[in-house]
């Protein structure tokens, strides 16, 4: 059946006033076509997608259609809806933790879709509520079908899966359920609305995959909701871009990809980290994005765009037909015809950041050395800006030596007392070393231990065995670190959302390590000021509170407030992983700013390779608290000396390749029972019996290590190719 | 749960021995009608060990609790044990009778609230439930009273005994109780309607009835029913006052009489008892958490 949105409209009402998420979307999906809807957050690609199954509440439609199969939704009662969602259309949802009823079997939740679909009209109270108490399927019937549709998405062992609850799977193993959920109607067409964003990449390649086969299988239509470009150019047929609540631009993948027409397609495109070299700055978008407001009455990017027209910004821009099927909301042609290489050289003209202060790049050089020495002007630690590549390079600034940290995963007090406690590693025999103005960038999936190594290295946990030296001087735990070492290291949490506290605004928030260092009020002050101009945050966002800021602003804040007291070294745990690509852009542009400035040493930890790639000057990957492979990431993300690090570049989603590779099979194991010999070797397509038993050491390949057996075959194929 | 019990036991026994007053001579008093001469107060104490050490009185008195012995009622030459035997059934009769009162009032009205938020329904009940909650017991128990037994003549004023006689108490207490836990469970279920589940579900074409009570309030019963448990307690403490105004009797009217009379160790048996319901209740209460919640039987963390 085919989706016809036109000219949808979604407000919602809050007290500030009404917010137009929606001001006038209009694209549509065949039957057994796979669309990809695109778009920053806030663009209301979530709000659209929410509208089609009309799960809009609290917004309201106020205008515009849904067709679907020659309904109109906008106007649908209450049993023709239900009728529609039990047994043609679909939905998944983005985040697996919330979407699963935590207090019924996933049999149960799977079972009451199969029951919805057979008769969406008679759901008898007392059978559901019965159903709901028993929570384990009962009829025969049913439960083979349910288990028939674990398999069909991918559950291992189905049989002793069926009557677990939801919080016994792992999060991609949730998402396929809730795959289950929706294949169990059997839809004809399926909205997933951001499906893999919460999951690691190669969890998100097997879900992908999956998706993919089932459109194939059933010619069951896909509205694939994402952020990220290259998951939907992986999948999608077609792509449809939205910005502000309008769909900007729409058409075949290929086409839509390799000459974008409207401008902010173009821009999306470009400040994609993979797209460029690495260590270059990334083109970014300029100017804010949008906020809700009503739509203006010209273009909805006429703010932001390089080629903006007088008249764009009064009048509406027409939806111009191109060839191959491709639509796009732009009068301008020499915005349409502009290739990716000058719409950067347009957006680098801009300042690099809509609400930061203008400053040149001599101003911001002066305000950070007075930034840093607070005062006295001499013999500050940036005076090295002016020679980043001088003596200290040669000593590492952080050493970590055979550091492990274990958890007990019981806090039973038999068991304390006993000393039987399970233990989990979280990190196992950890050595690295870290170079003023050098960045390391430490890659795996989620739960190897990447973000307990970074509070260990934070002083966040105190190790259990091992070392961690900065400066030479080996260091414990905050409680323990003398105040210049605490001064050494600043960290950046992955969500500035919640690493502030709302109640305080982002002048006390950035004044309170000032403040634990003794610094007195007057230059505090000060350093809150100078802070800010570092980040590019105008003065007056000291006296603001962290909701009245956008996620790349707060994201801002949290790096000043961890170069408050002047730290050598920086851990930036997933920094960029809550923002969208364009504001990503940004912030690494200011993060790769500040490391020539201040000559900083960064950690920096993401799953996103493609971001480390480009950030990245050694890169470290991690599997089971293990290090598996260190060394340059162009050597280390290209020719991959150990099949992990393989397997994790596979499994990045990405325009150029036209098919996924094999994938990873199966999830990381157990961290409380490691496997034998190479933690690796059950998922790795080269293992061996020698791998299960005996434990790989470290080898040399060209400039990095790897800890595989066969490293050097490896390096051999890479040398063939 | 031993050590709480071992914790209540001396705290209670203590407070009674600390208390102004000496029960010798109340109780004396009482028996003759004129002050008693010191020498009768004396007999009196070497014969209910009173003139002993505090440290001996109490593990003397212990010793007998852990042999099921809680000492006779100085004034009915009665055993405790009798005594509670006899007025417990009418007082748990009373607090599980206010208990289905209040949640067969609050769970429903709770949920139609958070369901139709911010509509007349929800804002009478809100009203309704802020007078329960400052209405003092004994008030609606004379209230009731004087309009269902007086003027309509539906039920008994007082006594106990059948059910006729528990349903005016039982809405007395139980509406107090139901004021706060209606509060509760709209608060529960405002926040699990707007969890994703819940949606989910909704798009399922789960009927919206289904979604409610199947999906969202099995969720929102879990922090209900923490409070609820700890509400017990004042259950307990409420009949106190709701027995004296209907006159049952029960532990209320025990415990009035006993403290009046200086009746110490009926004083110290209902109190014993009270704080055994009380460490039940709280252990049922983890049973119900285990059975709503799966998340907690597996030890698991969420």
């Amino acid at each position: 059946m085919r989706l016809d949105v036109s000219d949808l409209h979604v407000r919602f009402r809050t007290r500030s006033g009404a917010v137009h998420a929606v001001n006038g979307a209009s694209f549509a999906v065949d039957s057994g076509e796979i669309v990809g809807l695109v778009g920053e957050s806030g663009c209301g690609k979530s709000v659209t997608a929410r509208s089609i199954v009309r799960l809009e509440d609290p917004g309201e439609i106020t205008g515009g259609s849904i067709e679907f199969g020659g309904t109109d939704l906008t106007g649908a009662d209450d049993r023709t809806l239900r009728r529609l969602r039990g047994r043609e259309l679909a939905m998944v949802f983005q985040d697996p933790e919330t979407t699963l009823n935590p207090t019924y079997t996933v049999g149960e939740q799977i079972a009451e879709a199969l029951r919805v679909r057979r008769d969406p009209d008679d759901q008898p109270f007392l059978r559901e509520l019965f159903a709901g108490v028993r929570s384990r399927v009962g009829s025969k019937r049913t439960r083979k079908r349910v288990l028939e549709l674990l398999g069909e998405v991918g559950i291992p062992r189905p049989e002793d899966r069926i009557d677990d609850y939801p919080h016994q799977f792992s999060g991609g193993m949730r998402q396929r359920v809730m795959l289950a959920i929706a294949l169990a109607r059997r839809p004809s067409l399926l909205i997933a609305d951001e499906p893999t964003t919460a999951l690691d990449t190669t969890t998100q390649a097997a879900i992908l995959e999956r998706l993919a086969t089932l459109n194939d299988e059933y010619g069951m239509g896909l509205l694939l909701i994402s952020h990220d470009l290259g998951v939907v150019s992986q999948l999608c047929d077609r792509i449809v871009v939205m910005y502000d609540g309008v769909v900007v631009e729409s058409g075949p993948t290929r086409e839509l990809l390799s000459s974008p027409a409207h401008p902010y397609t173009k821009a999306l495109l470009g400040c994609l980290p993979g797209r460029s070299e690495p260590g270059e700055t990334l083109p970014t978008v300029g100017g804010s994005p949008p906020d809700g407001s009503p739509p203006p009455a010209g273009c909805v990017f006429v703010d932001r765009c390089p080629f903006a027209r007088k008249d764009c910004r009064e009048d509406s821009q027409p939806t111009l037909n191109l060839e191959d099927g491709r639509t796009v909301r732009c009068d301008v042609s020499d915005a349409r015809e502009a290739d990716l290489e000058t719409m950067r050289v347009a957006t680098a003209a801009d300042p690099i950041d809509g609400p930061g202060p203008d400053l040149n790049p001599g101003d911001r050089g002066r305000t950070a050395a007075v930034a840093v020495d607070g005062g006295v002007e001499t013999d500050s630690p940036t005076d090295s800006t002016a020679d980043p590549s001088g003596s200290a390079v040669d000593n590492p600034i952080l050493e970590l030596e055979g550091v492990t940290k274990s958890f007990r995963t019981t806090d039973a007090l038999v068991d304390r007392l006993l000393g039987t406690a399970e233990r989990l590693t979280a990190v196992d025999d950890v050595s690295l070393e870290l170079r003023a103005g050098e960045t390391l960038g430490l890659v795996g999936e989620s739960g190897c231990g990447k973000s307990t190594l970074a509070r260990v290295i934070a002083g966040l946990e105190s190790p259990t065995a091992g070392t961690v030296r900065l400066d030479g001087e080996p260091v414990d735990d905050v409680d323990s670190r003398r105040d210049d070492q605490l001064a050494d290291v600043g960290v950046v949490f992955q969500n500035p959302g919640t690493s502030l506290n709302p109640k305080r605004t982002v002048g006390e928030s950035l004044a309170e390590p000032l403040l634990e260092a003794g610094w007195g009020e007057r230059r505090r002050d000060e350093r809150v000021e100078e802070l800010l101009s570092l980040v590019e945050l105008s003065p007056e966002y000291a006296g603001r509170y962290p909701r009245q800021l956008s996620g790349g602003q707060l994201q801002r804040v949290a790096i000043a407030r961890a170069l408050a007291v002047e730290p050598a070294v920086l851990v930036l745990d997933e920094p960029t992983a809550a923002l969208d690509v364009s504001v990503q852009a940004t912030v690494l542009n200011l993060l790769e700013r500040l490391q020539r400035q201040l000559d900083l040493a960064y950690l920096f930890v993401s799953h996103d390779l493609e971001v480390v790639r480009h950030v990245a000057d050694r890169v470290a990957t991690m599997y089971l608290g293990r290090l598996l492979e260190v060394g340059p990431a162009s050597q280390v993300l290209s020719e991959p000396a150990h099949p992990y690090t393989a397997a994790l570049l596979e499994a990045i989603p990405d325009s150029e390749a036209t098919a996924g590779g094999a994938g990873l099979a199966g999830e990381p194991p157990s961290p409380t029972d490691p496997p034998s010999g190479c933690a690796f070797h059950p998922r790795c397509p080269m293992a061996d019996d020698d791998c299960a038993t005996v434990e790989p050491t470290w080898e040399t390949v060209g400039d990095a290590s790897s800890r595989c057996h066969y490293a050097d075959e490896r390096a051999d194929e890479h040398d063939e190719n | 749960m031993s050590i709480v019990m071992a914790g209540v036991s001396l705290l209670t026994y203590g407070l009674v021995f600390v208390t102004p007053g000496d029960p010798a001579y109340t109780i004396l008093h009482e028996r003759r009608g004129s002050p008693p001469s010191d020498a009768e107060v004396a007999a009196f104490r070497a014969e209910h060990g009173l003139d002993e050490p505090f440290v001996s009185q109490y593990l003397s008195w212990l010793s007998g609790v852990l042999r099921g012995d809680l000492g006779t009622s100085y004034f009915r030459s009665e055993s405790v044990s009798t005594l509670l035997l006899q007025y417990l059934p009418n007082t748990l009769e009373l607090a599980v009778a206010a208990m289905i009162v209040s949640l067969a009032l609050a769970v429903p009205v709770g949920v139609v609230s958070a369901v139709h938020r911010d509509t007349w329904i929800d804002r009478t009940s809100q009203i309704a439930a802020l007078l329960g909650v400052s209405m003092p017991n004994f008030w609606l128990g004379y209230l009731l009273i004087l309009v269902v037994s007086l003027q309509l003549g539906l039920t008994p004023t007082s006594g106990s005994g059948t059910l006729s006689h528990l349903v005016l108490p039982a809405i007395t207490l139980g509406t107090g109780l139901a004021a706060i836990v209606t509060r509760l469970v709209r608060t529960s279920m405002l926040e699990v309607l707007e969890a994703e589940y819940v949606d989910t579900a909704r798009s399922k074409g789960v009927r919206e009835r289904l979604v409610v009570y199947k999906h969202a309030l099995r969720n929102a019963l879990i922090p209900v029913v923490t409070i609820v448990g700890l509400q017990f307690g004042f259950v307990l403490s409420g009949a106190v006052v709701v027995e004296v105004v209907f006159q049952r009797p029960g532990l209320g009217t025990l415990l009035v009489d006993a403290v009046f009379a200086r009746d110490y160790p009926v004083v110290q048996g209902v109190v014993l008892v009270t704080a055994v319901a009380f460490v039940i209740t709280n252990q049922l209460v983890d049973l119900a958490y285990v059975a709503l919640d799966p998340r907690i039987e597996r030890g698991e963390r969420a």
